[in-house]
């Protein structure tokens, strides 16, 4: 296997971030139709590859980014849900809703990206408490998804789950609390060695006079700072949305997030360098932080169709449990796929802190693998809280007939390398299982059904299914 | 490879039961007479076929084939058995599958069950005609070989010849076909002794031509239980035993645990009556066998009865049972063990040191006593919120009237204990508050969720369903989870006082679900329901909706059910009537 970062370094900047166009030996195919749904949309039907082979890049992606058009019933229907969520009060149902939306949005890529951003400004409702205010971050981070950051930031600023989660209610003229201003610069914009602490401070004075009452964010004027502040080399009387401002002015600013963005989208094995993401960043401050061009710039590049990103992350449980469903097009238990969810390492709505969750290889150790195998099993056996998402339908629907069509359609579908090197032995498998289950006398009906199950199953835990 | 037990502990049986069902009225009293008289539990489908063709059961499987539930077990391995009979009897027959059936059941059907090492299951199913049997047990056999690896086929079914019997065994189990009958036995023994009785049925057989005019109609189903050999499982035993350690159980149950104790025999039928069915469960059990202390779970069929069941505006269930608590703690001594007798009456003393505390003196013994027999509960679609909170679901309100042997005794002794026990609540996470209010003389007072926007911001809306309250008044007692309930129980008792209402049954207990008003309140909680279904049942928006109307429909079809249990000349009876007429 080519080591991807030797793959990626080849690239040249000046080419490196241009749409790719299909060549002889570079062709747009079920892979990288797959890998792209994957990454921009949590997974992908056998219909939706085939439609998107006999399409292009250039068509698929822009309505990746667009979303289906007609979303009043969607929108109408989930409004409906979500007031009755809240009104239960239940934190499980709050997660199951969003799984929901996750699963049957008509524009999946900004639910990707929403669920990236909730990481990026990871609030947690174990402190916040309150259902109400974390769905008004999540709309709004929906809102900016694919949006300019700057606008995002800004809201994020005055949002109240956020004044709560990072204590902003308490910093007062006279006693300021740092610990916005900490996170504005190091997680939210800059990162790590782009500020200084004395920056912190005088940020942390100008975001001063915010509280939280009736779960509105109110501004209190006696209670702000309305002394001159130096930020990061500019100085005025500055208040919280100068702080946001002024940071978005900074470089750093721009590539911090350009770097992000890459890791979520494109790979979490390379390491690109400033020069190689230099276009982008340029380009991104340029276009005032707009989010939806540079996520379409990335899923249109010759690197994000390259060996240095197809498979080069580990599935996030999110990512491995919506995208199942997804690719099996079949409907579950939300509250049990939030469950799973959580048993896995991914707590929607309640990241470990304000770092959110460190991701990558920290997603699967002997503990997580094991569940994964089995929430495998729950959404291939055709019955129990996934039972609606039987891959015997899928295999029927499509006219998939005999042992070997049945594994070849599953490799193809989940890993797309139909000739995969374990197809033989899942094949004898099969055999051996039809032979026991006639004897059982099971119907021939039910022995496809059977069958199909379990090369799903099988397939589906093979290692490279948790890689995306 | 086969697995012989398969054989034994499913397909037999499996077409056994199915086969039952559409067993019709013929010879079904030749049946149980050829299985064995001590088994456990006796089960004659005498008219099955015809329990499917009632209007009913037609309608409310007409409304299931249409629930999506229904299209997801159409692909679980248990269809799938269900499957392969309707195939066999397709391929035997030559016809569709309910003409193959009811030919294969023509001359009816019955199975009898007991547990543990010497139990096991015989079952007798008699066709139409010899060949119709013989035609389905080839294809059977075939298509079970079919399935088979090469080495084992020819071993699977081996025929024996015993005593002048020829039969076939399929593991454990036998069966034989003798004449249109299928015997079947889970193991040689039960077979060969209802090949016995057979013989001895044959040579006693008389031409009963005519005779079926004479006889009421046999019920579509009737299970008999022999509740002698039932009170010898030991789990039984352990349930029967008095004097007992489980004061709780006796208090709850006893009398009807004493039911199983005093009768030899349990007998249940599913009768049809015009649009209706109605189920009968018999205990030869007597009243005068009640052991003593226990009586009080019964009225004397005389001089006590039971209070007529409230109706109150869209009333979805109402009750109405007696229970003498007096005569129960009266007769404790005779029931209880000396350990729970110790442990329940320092209770009794613990629980009245500890509210006094906050102003009570009641022992809960005394308000047992204070309390009269006849107690009455009631659920009612509640269409109006008493809060400010918007709650679109609405849940039922339920409430509890006991009428009161002293009214102003228990005002004074046990009142301020529920006094008392709202301030507690009134500190408690909810912080829910106190409030009082009149009503035609009544003194209500209860406690409420705090519905200030800060509070509901936080909280479950489910709980702006309820506000709990009591009162006590017109010689009852009324507790209800709504203020309007408690209300609407007054209003009711007013009206049944002025119109003399009484029982005229012996009944000891009777209940009423309006199945047509349960439809509504599904309607009434039709949010909170649809996102369940959604989010828990994987089903979209619209189909959940649809679900839920089809559900609401099939209740409504259904109508109601009734109950009414009580003792009569031949011992206990027990009628669930179900629909309406």
């Amino acid at each position: 296997m080519p080591d991807p970062q030797r793959q990626f370094d080849r690239f040249d900047p000046e080419t490196a971030w241009q749409a790719y166009y299909p060549l002889g030996t570079n062709p747009w195919n079920a892979e990288k139709v797959a890998h792209l749904y994957r990454r921009a949309a949590f997974g992908v039907s056998a219909k939706t590859v085939k439609e998107g082979v006999d399409s292009s890049p250039s068509v698929v992606v822009p309505r990746l980014l667009r979303g289906a058009r007609d979303r009043r019933q969607f929108d109408d229907e989930y409004r409906a849900l979500r007031e009755e969520v809240i009104r239960s009060g239940d934190p499980k149902q709050f997660k199951a809703l969003w799984l929901h939306r996750m699963l049957y949005s008509p524009h999946p890529l900004q639910e990707r990206m929403t669920l990236f951003w909730h990481n990026h400004f990871a609030t947690s409702n174990a402190k916040v408490g309150n259902l109400r205010m974390m769905q008004r971050q999540q709309d709004a981070l929906r809102k900016h998804a694919l949006g300019h950051f700057g606008e995002m930031l800004q809201e994020m600023t005055r949002d109240p789950a956020m004044i709560l989660w990072l204590d902003s209610n308490t910093n007062k003229k006279g006693k300021p609390n740092e610990n916005y201003a900490r996170e504005v610069f190091e997680l939210f914009s800059l990162g790590v060695g782009n500020y200084t602490e004395k920056d912190i401070q005088e940020a942390a004075r100008a975001l001063t006079g915010w509280d939280v009452r009736n779960g509105q964010a109110v501004f209190n004027p006696a209670e702000h700072d309305a002394g001159n502040k130096t930020i990061l080399g500019r100085t005025g009387p500055w208040a919280a949305g100068d702080v946001v401002r002024i940071a978005l002015e900074q470089p750093a600013c721009a590539r911090f997030l350009v770097r992000k963005i890459f890791r979520e989208l494109v790979s979490e094995t390379v390491e690109p360098s400033d020069r190689i993401l230099k276009p982008l960043v340029t380009e991104y401050q340029l276009r005032n932080y707009d989010t939806g061009w540079l996520v379409g710039r990335l899923l249109r590049s010759w690197v994000f169709y390259s060996s240095a990103a197809i498979g080069q992350k580990i599935k996030p449980p999110v990512d491995f449990l919506v995208g199942t469903v997804r690719m099996l097009e079949g409907r579950v238990s939300v509250r049990h796929l939030a469950d799973v969810a959580d048993s896995l390492g991914q707590s929607l709505f309640y990241p470990p802190s304000v770092n959110g969750w460190d991701g990558g290889s920290d997603w699967i150790n002997s503990t997580t693998l094991l569940r994964r195998q089995n929430a495998m099993f729950e959404f291939t056996r055709g019955t129990g809280p996934a039972g609606r998402c039987d891959p015997a339908g899928l295999v029927r629907r499509n006219g998939v007939r005999g042992d070997e069509a049945t594994v070849r359609f599953f490799l193809e579908l989940f890993l797309q390398q139909p000739r995969h090197e374990s197809l033989s032995r899942i094949v004898a498998h099969l055999q051996q299982s039809r032979r026991r289950l006639r004897a059982q006398l099971y119907t021939d009906t039910a022995v496809e059904q059977q069958l199909a199950r379990e090369a799903a199953h099988l397939v589906g835990t093979l290692p490279e299914y948790q890689l995306m | 490879m086969i697995d012989t037990r398969l054989c034994r502990r499913f397909i037999l049986p499996a077409l056994a039961g199915v086969l039952a069902l559409f067993a019709a009225d013929r010879a079904s009293g030749d049946h149980r007479s050829l299985l064995p008289p001590d088994d456990l539990v006796i089960v004659e489908v005498p008219r099955g076929s015809e329990l499917l063709d009632h209007p009913l059961a037609t309608r409310l499987l007409a409304g299931l084939e249409k629930s999506s539930q229904w299209q997801g077990l159409k692909s679980t391995p248990q269809f799938d058995r269900l499957r392969l009979i309707r195939r066999l009897i397709e391929k035997a027959s030559g016809e569709d599958w309910k003409t193959g059936l009811r030919k294969l059941t023509a001359g009816g059907a019955a199975v009898a069950f007991s547990p543990g090492k010497t139990g096991g299951v015989t079952a007798v199913i008699a066709a139409a005609d010899a060949k119709a049997l013989q035609r389905f047990i080839a294809v059977a056999q075939r298509h079970v070989r079919s399935r088979l690896p090469e080495p084992q086929r020819s071993g699977v079914y081996r025929t024996v010849r015993k005593a002048g019997r020829e039969y076939t065994k399929v593991g454990e189990a036998a069966f034989a076909l003798v004449g249109n009958r299928l015997l079947f036995g889970s193991n040689e023994r039960r077979l060969l002794d209802a090949l016995k009785r057979l013989d001895l049925v044959k040579r006693e057989e008389r031409p009963q031509r005519g005779a079926k005019a004479d006889r009421p109609p046999a019920p579509y189903l009737r299970v008999s239980v022999n509740a002698a050999g039932l009170r010898k499982l030991p789990d039984v035993a352990k349930l029967l035993k008095l004097p007992a350690r489980e004061a709780g159980a006796v208090a709850l149950l006893g009398g009807w645990t004493d039911l199983l104790r005093n009768g030899n025999r349990l007998a249940a039928e599913l009768v049809p009556d015009g649009n209706s069915l109605e189920l009968r469960v018999r205990s030869a059990a007597t009243r005068a066998a009640t052991t003593p202390g226990l009586t009080g779970f019964f009225t004397d069929g005389k001089r006590e009865t039971i209070a007529p069941l409230l109706q109150l505006p869209n009333t979805i269930y109402a009750a109405s049972w007696y229970r003498d608590y007096r005569s129960l703690w009266n007769g404790r001594s005779k029931l209880l063990t000396a350990k729970s007798l110790k442990t329940i009456e320092e209770g009794d003393e613990t629980i009245r040191k500890q509210f006094s505390v906050i102003g009570g003196k009641m022992l809960p013994s005394r308000a047992f006593s204070l309390m009269g027999p006849r107690f009455r509960a009631v659920a009612v679609r509640q269409p109006k919120s008493e809060y400010r909170v918007d709650q679109p679901s609405r849940l039922p309100a339920g409430g509890l009237a006991i009428e009161l042997r002293d009214e102003s005794a228990f005002r004074d002794e046990v009142v301020p204990f529920f006094r008392g026990l709202s301030l507690i609540l009134t500190f408690g996470e909810q912080k829910m508050l106190l409030y009082k209010s009149k009503y035609k003389g009544a003194d209500l007072a209860g406690l409420r969720f705090r519905d200030d926007a800060a509070s509901a911001s936080q909280a479950d809306h489910i709980r702006y369903n309820f506000a709990p309250t009591y009162a006590v008044t017109r010689g009852h007692f009324f507790a209800g989870s709504s203020a309007t309930i408690v209300r609407q129980m007054i209003d009711e008792i007013d009206r049944q006082s002025r119109e003399r209402a009484a029982v005229r049954t012996t009944a000891t207990e009777m209940q009423r679900l309006s199945l047509t008003e349960a439809a509504q309140a599904v309607r009434d909680f039709g949010s909170t329901l649809t996102l369940a279904l959604s989010f828990n049942g994987g089903l979209s928006v619209a189909e959940s909706k649809r679900e839920l109307e089809l559900l609401a429909k099939l209740l409504a079809t259904v109508g109601e059910i009734t109950t009414e249990a009580g003792f009569d000349k031949r011992g206990f009876l027990y009628r669930v009537r179900i629909g309406k007429n």
